[in-house]
């Protein structure tokens, strides 16, 4: 079953075996129905029976595990079941059992969202109640009950913002605090991040309550509680700038402690803090230094740590470590150190640029690039090092492999050229190796450089100048090149002073520099990201990470189209689509689940809240409109065949709020109108307009595009 | 078609309701799915808590994590929306599947919990334990998560109803124990227990971390230390424990002025430390005292870390010399570093061998040395070491030649042993039990510190084998940025004016004062054969600022021997040496010295506060076998 293969054939048999006093074979036959009751839900109902008996058991053990099974089975229908086992569940003196059951409550309403329309009129378990019950149960005397119970109010009452924190409640959380375990305690302390406190004394006494887990023996207590203080303490920053000094040793025994990723987390966020308060960690730089045995991460990760807590005192230190980890084996790691130095070199631009021209002298080729690579930067951002800079460069061209190696050695050369003797001797060799050149962003770089070396000493460059517009431009394959190429040989055409005008830009932007460096974020900036994966993964990261949903859809999208790829439609169309009003805020649910039985109950239970006429001509294509409508999320329930008279069509969507619109579409004639009628659910005018205009887009589309179509059918029709 | 499929998509904005970062709170732990993997990235375990997770997940994750080519980026991998959290035990993947915005910190201890659950009930975590487990893990994942959701994960507390061979049947009293267990006030402790010996046993587990530079500088020494105890009580007692905290004892030594001086040396400063959650914090945070109701069986008690004033048990001073292409030379010296009185026990130094060893020759004074070729290192086994001893271990190790680019990472050399102190210098001072209903008998009370003796063992991490790069390497020139403080030069010529070859290797070993801290600041080894009669110069760099503290400087010459090429020379004990003062810029003074004379007192006394010994050839046959003789320190074959 771990393999992923179908064995639900074997159902009925597993039923029966459930049904034995042994609990290892019990829990395993639970485990069993869970993973195939979607499979199979009529035999599923087998087991219902027994796990039914089974929740009057006079084991508790053997009572939460069949209310666990029973909420845990997806299928249809089985609300019906579970609400009284639940019940009982939720009284049952033993907290096992009623632990299981709150969760179990959450898991039904879950399963109820997913089919809401099933039970639509049927919802016997009334909502208030349940809630009502549950939050009764907040007081419940066993810890892990109370957090369950958290956990599934949060989950049912997500529509209306999540479970309520108000004084009792937090007041009750706080005292309970003590009896819970780790992972309660964490999860309280984020619930609690919904209170606000009424006044000053009592946030005081929140924070002097809370004072102990800051302390506490699981790093994830520590840093939820830090979270919780620096939210609540926004207003007063020097609370918050002392929380984190308190901090700073559960922290740090963090990051030196021998669970790798948790000290990657904890590196993280110690980071988070280095951005708000650069030199919080200073004293402690050797803590990050990497050992021969730490993962690659944590390496990485320590060593832009040490970048960020460099200071007056411990530079020294920190670039002599640093420069032990650029002779590293792995490439990747001593490249990063390398960087991390020309990271330095911004604040102490001499002793850095000291020791990466001595890594020049190793000639090892990787480094060697990084190190260019880093010099490029450096001349752009600090342009007083830029005299160490050319004097170091001379010899590096020969260990230079890479393409980004490559193209910062040219840039350099021909922006700093005229500093640097041998320039143009080794601009000619590039030039002379053009041919065998394999990337084409090096032959740009090599253009640009030489015109530019040109402007500044023309009588040595002249010549090859010559030679390499010749070649970029007579037998270069790439066009980019080649335009570049041209482009350079009719400004030169235009006089040596138009070419100044374009190419002398400045050779060095130091504000850059100092932008990055000095911008330092305010606490309150990071205090809600602290502790989530905003952290971990960084905030850039995240926020793609987040924003990737639209894309995801119309990806899925694209695969319905290649399944119909002859599906027709004119240029015309898209661009009366694309004039269309955006529809905004209305946002249809893919995948509604919506059988015809249900359909019609509900279709003959609601009034019609608009009807319209669209000119209609020429015949019906029903799959071009039911792929069309399925695109914008618009299911097809029932649809006449094409050519009967009169032509009726289903349509059913459901926004994000759970409003419900059901369509039908109807062609008396072949050349009349097509008469539009949508029912709502819910009475909400707004997206009732939004839904009517994305059908009209659709259907608009077609009646355009008929005549094409017309000749298309009776062709095939002569056939 | 497709284009005006996508306008449409774009002029509706279909948006799937999501929470949006930063304002919305939610970073409750909801792990949507848990996967174990073996080596190869085929799925032993997999649990799906949340219908978000799709099968398709199992296969993500093996993807691009196990199957990608280059190392692993992150512990934290984010898959089309799907956060994956993993954490390898050996060559298993555990790995927590979610698609919520979760903390982080919290995944992983979770993971580390079932790690230690699993370890609890089945031993080492390996591929074949699994899947001779699947009933059973099964069983925990089920009972430890629910709905994603951690539950109650304390392995005392699952032992009761989860047991390996499954409950048959249960007794009306075994079934109100599990109430009253999961019911209870404490959690950890069920009621009732009985023991007809009640014996308490404490360990103290430390492990020192050691960063020591290229040089040989200790760059940052902590020990994080574990309290361990084993429980057998009856009843439901009240433990107090009491250790040299230095806080502790400052408050008490404030009654009485005498106890201060004297147990002021020995008290310790703790950085930071936690408990186990049957430890009353808030009496900690007022008194400092560690009181508590032990759980039953085994647990930890407290996690501390210090860095103040450790005292290093060893000295590990390596020496790694490459002749030629194919071979190496590895030399390692340990110095117990404390009482003579006290026996270090079990001592493991294990010598990491580069990948294409083809054979290594080990000859040790003490102890057992084997080369484990599947482990690509030298273990060298000794079972007692008592203080202040020294003992060395030298290598000749074969390499075939490779093709191989890639240079030899030199991985760390690491060593464990078991030693009758603790590194921190915790000590126990107390531990008291008080049962208010049972009394314990007086023979029962317990026997600690008589009946368990604490226990530690500490691992030596990251000892380099020096040198980390090779002299040759223009990293280290003079000059280079580098304060050259103090320079060394051997010169060394032969009156015969033949080639001569000279093994020397030079240990300069700094000893600081009163703390006896020592390390190796350098060591530089190298032949005297291409220079042949004009002598060599071996250049020793001590760089940085620690220089400041040195006291003295002791310079070794083990194994000083000349011979030329034709027939042995005798051996010398001559040696030359030495410029340079310290704390002043580089100045490499050379001197010329003949064979035979003896410069060192006069050079001695000239430079205060350096000393030079010169260690003879030891020889000593090689087997019976085999006549000849083979210096027992650098392995050198004397030739007949």
């Amino acid at each position: 079953m771990a393999q992923g293969a179908d064995v639900s054939g074997l159902f009925p048999e597993m039923v029966k075996a459930g049904a034995v006093p042994d609990v290892v074979q019990k829990k395993l036959v639970s485990f069993y129905v869970r993973a195939q009751a979607p499979r199979q839900p009529q035999l599923a109902l087998l087991a219902v029976n027994s796990l039914r008996k089974d929740c009057a058991h006079p084991s508790p053990a053997v009572r939460g595990l069949a209310l666990r099974t029973m909420c845990d089975l997806r299928m249809p229908g089985i609300q019906e079941y579970l609400q009284q086992p639940l019940v009982c569940g939720l009284r049952d003196k033993a907290s096992y059992v009623r632990r299981a059951a709150v969760l179990g409550c959450a898991k039904m309403v879950k399963l109820q969202g997913d089919c809401e329309i099933l039970m639509a009129g049927a919802l016997c378990f009334a909502d208030g109640a349940l809630v009502n019950e549950l939050y009764s149960l907040l007081r419940d005397q066993d810890p892990i009950v109370v957090v369950n119970c958290l956990r599934a109010l949060e989950e049912i009452l997500k529509k209306e913002g999540g479970v309520v924190i108000n004084k009792p409640i937090a007041h009750h959380l706080l005292n309970r605090m003590p009896d819970l375990d780790q992972w309660g305690q964490s999860e309280v302390l984020t619930f609690l991040l919904r209170y606000k406190p009424r006044s000053e004394d009592e946030l005081f006494d929140i924070l002097n309550l809370l004072d102990a887990y800051l302390k506490s023996s699981s790093p994830s207590v520590v840093m939820a509680a830090t979270k919780l203080f620096l939210v609540l303490a926004r207003e007063y920053p020097d609370v918050q700038a002392d929380v984190l000094v308190r901090v700073k040793g559960p922290l740090l025994s963090a990051c030196t402690s021998e669970s790798r990723e948790l000290c990657f987390t904890a590196l993280c966020h110690v980071r988070q803090i280095l951005r708000s308060l650069p030199g919080h960690f200073s004293s402690h730089y050797k803590k990050f230094f990497c050992s021969y045995s730490e993962p690659h991460y944590i390496k990485c990760q320590k060593m832009e740590v040490l970048c960020e807590l460099v200071n007056d005192e411990n530079v020294q230190q920190v670039l002599e470590e640093l420069k032990g980890y650029c002779t590293d084996v792995s490439v990747e790691l001593a490249q990063g150190a390398i960087f991390a130095i020309a990271n330095i070199a911004r604040t102490y631009t001499e002793q850095c640029v000291g020791i990466l021209t001595e890594l020049l002298g190793l000639q090892q080729e990787h480094i060697t690039s990084a190190v260019v690579r880093a010099f490029r930067d450096l001349a752009w951002l600090c342009p007083q090092c830029t005299d160490a800079v050319c004097q170091a460069l001379p010899g590096c061209e020969d260990t230079i492999q890479d393409s980004e190696g490559k193209q910062a050695l040219i840039w350099l050369l021909g922006t700093h050229g005229e500093k640097i003797p041998n320039a143009p001797y080794v601009l000619e060799d590039f030039v002379e190796n053009v041919k065998s050149e394999t990337f084409p962003a090096v032959r740009m770089e090599l253009l640009t450089a030489l015109l530019r070396l040109f402007l500044a000493r023309p009588a040595e460059c002249q010549d090859m100048l010559g030679r390499l517009l010749h070649y970029c431009i007579e037998e270069e394959q790439d066009m980019a090149v080649r335009d570049r190429a041209l482009f350079y040989y009719r400004l030169l055409q235009a006089g040596v002073e138009a070419v100044r005008r374009v190419l002398c830009s400045p050779k060095s932007d130091p504000s850059l520099g100092l932008l990055g460096d000095q911008s330092k974020q305010p606490v309150n900036a990071w205090a809600l990201e602290f502790n989530t994966l905003a952290t971990v993964y960084g905030r850039e990261r995240w926020a793609l990470a987040t924003a990737q949903q639209p894309s995801l859809v119309s990806e899925g999208n694209k695969e319905i189209l290649e399944v119909h790829p002859d599906t027709p439609m004119s240029e015309g169309n898209k661009e009366l689509l694309k004039a269309h009003p955006d529809a905004g805020s209305l946002s249809l649910i893919p995948d509604v689940s919506l059988t015809a039985e249900q359909f019609e109950k509900t279709w003959l239970s609601l009034d019609t809240s608009c009807q319209l006429s669209l000119p209609w001509c020429g015949p019906v294509h029903a799959d071009t409109i039911q792929t069309a409508l399925r695109v914008v999320h618009i299911q097809t329930i029932a649809m006449s065949k094409a050519g009967a008279q009169p032509w009726k069509a289903y349509l059913s969507a459901q926004d994000d709020s759970g409003c419900l619109f059901l369509t039908e579409l109807l062609l008396q004639a072949a050349d009349s109108e097509l008469q539009v009628s949508v029912k709502q659910n819910k009475a909400k005018p707004e997206a009732l307009q939004s839904f009517i205009s994305a059908l009209r887009t659709v259907l608009e589309a077609f009646l355009l595009n008929l005549p094409i179509k017309v000749g298309f059918t009776l062709t095939q029709g002569l056939q | 078609m497709r284009q005006l499929m996508t306008k449409l998509l774009s002029s509706f904005s279909l948006r799937l309701p999501k929470s949006e970062p930063g304002t919305c709170p939610d970073s409750s732990i909801m792990i949507g799915g848990l996967f174990i993997y073996n080596h190869k990235g085929e799925v032993l375990i997999s649990r799906v808590y949340r219908d978000d997770i799709g099968r398709n997940a199992v296969d993500a994750f093996r993807v691009n994590v196990i199957h990608a080519r280059q190392q692993v980026r992150s512990p934290v991998t984010n898959i089309a929306r799907t956060s994956f959290f993993h954490v390898k035990r050996s060559n298993i993947w555990l790995a927590a599947v979610t698609k919520q915005n979760v903390n982080a910190a919290m995944v992983f201890e979770f993971l580390y919990k079932m790690c230690d659950v699993m370890t609890a009930y089945f031993g080492k975590i390996s591929e074949e334990n699994i899947k001779n487990n699947f009933v059973l893990i099964y069983e925990l994942l089920d009972e430890i998560l629910d709905f994603g959701y951690p539950q109650n994960s304390e392995t005392g507390a699952l032992k009761t109803f989860i047991t390996q061979q499954g409950i048959k049947s249960q007794t009306k009293e075994e079934q109100s124990q599990i109430t009253s267990q999961v019911t209870g006030q404490i959690g950890w402790r069920r009621e009732g227990i009985k023991y007809r010996r009640n014996e308490l046993f404490l360990d103290v587990l430390e492990s020192v971390n050691l960063l020591m530079s290229p040089q040989g500088q200790v760059l940052s020494a902590h020990v994080s230390g574990r309290v361990v105890m084993k429980s057998y009580l009856s009843g439901m007692p009240e433990c107090k424990f009491g250790m040299n905290d230095k806080i502790v004892i400052e408050k008490q030594g404030k009654g009485t002025a005498d106890e201060t001086g004297k147990s002021g040396k020995q008290s310790i400063a703790i950085d930071d430390c936690t408990f186990h959650q049957c430890v009353r914090l808030s009496k900690f945070d007022s008194e400092r005292s560690i009181s508590f109701i032990p759980p039953d069986g085994e647990f930890e008690l407290m996690r501390y870390r210090t860095t103040k004033d450790i005292i290093l048990p060893f000295r590990v001073i390596p020496l790694v010399r490459e002749v030629g292409r194919t071979k190496l030379e590895v030399k390692v010296v340990i110095k117990s570093n404390f009482k003579p009185s006290l026996l270090a026990q079990k001592i493991e130094v294990r010598i990491p061998t580069p990948l294409n060893t083809s054979g290594v020759q080990v000859i040790c004074m003490k102890g057992k040395a084997k080369y484990k070729a599947s482990e690509n290192a030298i273990v060298w086994k000794i079972k007692r070491m008592a203080g202040m001893k020294e003992s060395q271990i030298s290598a000749e190790i074969e390499l075939l030649p490779t093709n191989d680019k890639k240079k030899w990472a030199r991985p760390p050399i690491s060593m464990n042993f078991e030693v009758p102190f603790a590194p921190s210098g915790l000590k126990v001072r107390y531990l008291k039990v008080f049962e208010p209903k049972l009394n314990y008998s007086d023979h029962d009370v317990i026997k600690w510190p008589c009946s368990a003796s604490p226990r530690s063992s500490a691992t030596f991490r990251d000892v380099c084998l020096a040198p980390r790069r090779r002299l040759k390497d223009p990293v280290a020139h003079p000059g280079s940025g580098l304060a050259c403080l103090c320079s060394v030069t051997i010169h060394a010529a032969d009156e015969v004016q033949n080639p001569v070859m000279c093994r020397a290797i030079a240990v300069v070993v700094d000893v600081a004062g009163q703390s006896e801290m020592s390390g190796v600041l350098c060591q530089c080894c190298s032949s005297l054969e291409e220079k042949g009669c004009s002598g060599l110069s071996l250049r020793l760099q001590l760089g940085g600022t620690e220089l400041a503290g040195l006291k003295r400087i002791l310079v070794i010459f083990p194994c000083v021997h000349l011979k030329r090429t034709q027939k042995p020379f005798p051996l010398l004990t001559w040696l030359l040496v030495v410029g340079a003062k310290l704390r002043e810029a580089a100045t490499a003074e050379q001197l010329h010295l003949a064979p035979g004379s003896t410069p060192l007192p006069s050079v001695c006394e000239q430079v205060p506060g350096v000393q030079v010994v010169v260690i003879p050839h030891r020889w000593m046959k090689n087997s019976n076998a085999n006549p000849n003789l083979q210096c027992l320190d650098c392995g050198l074959k004397a030739e007949t």
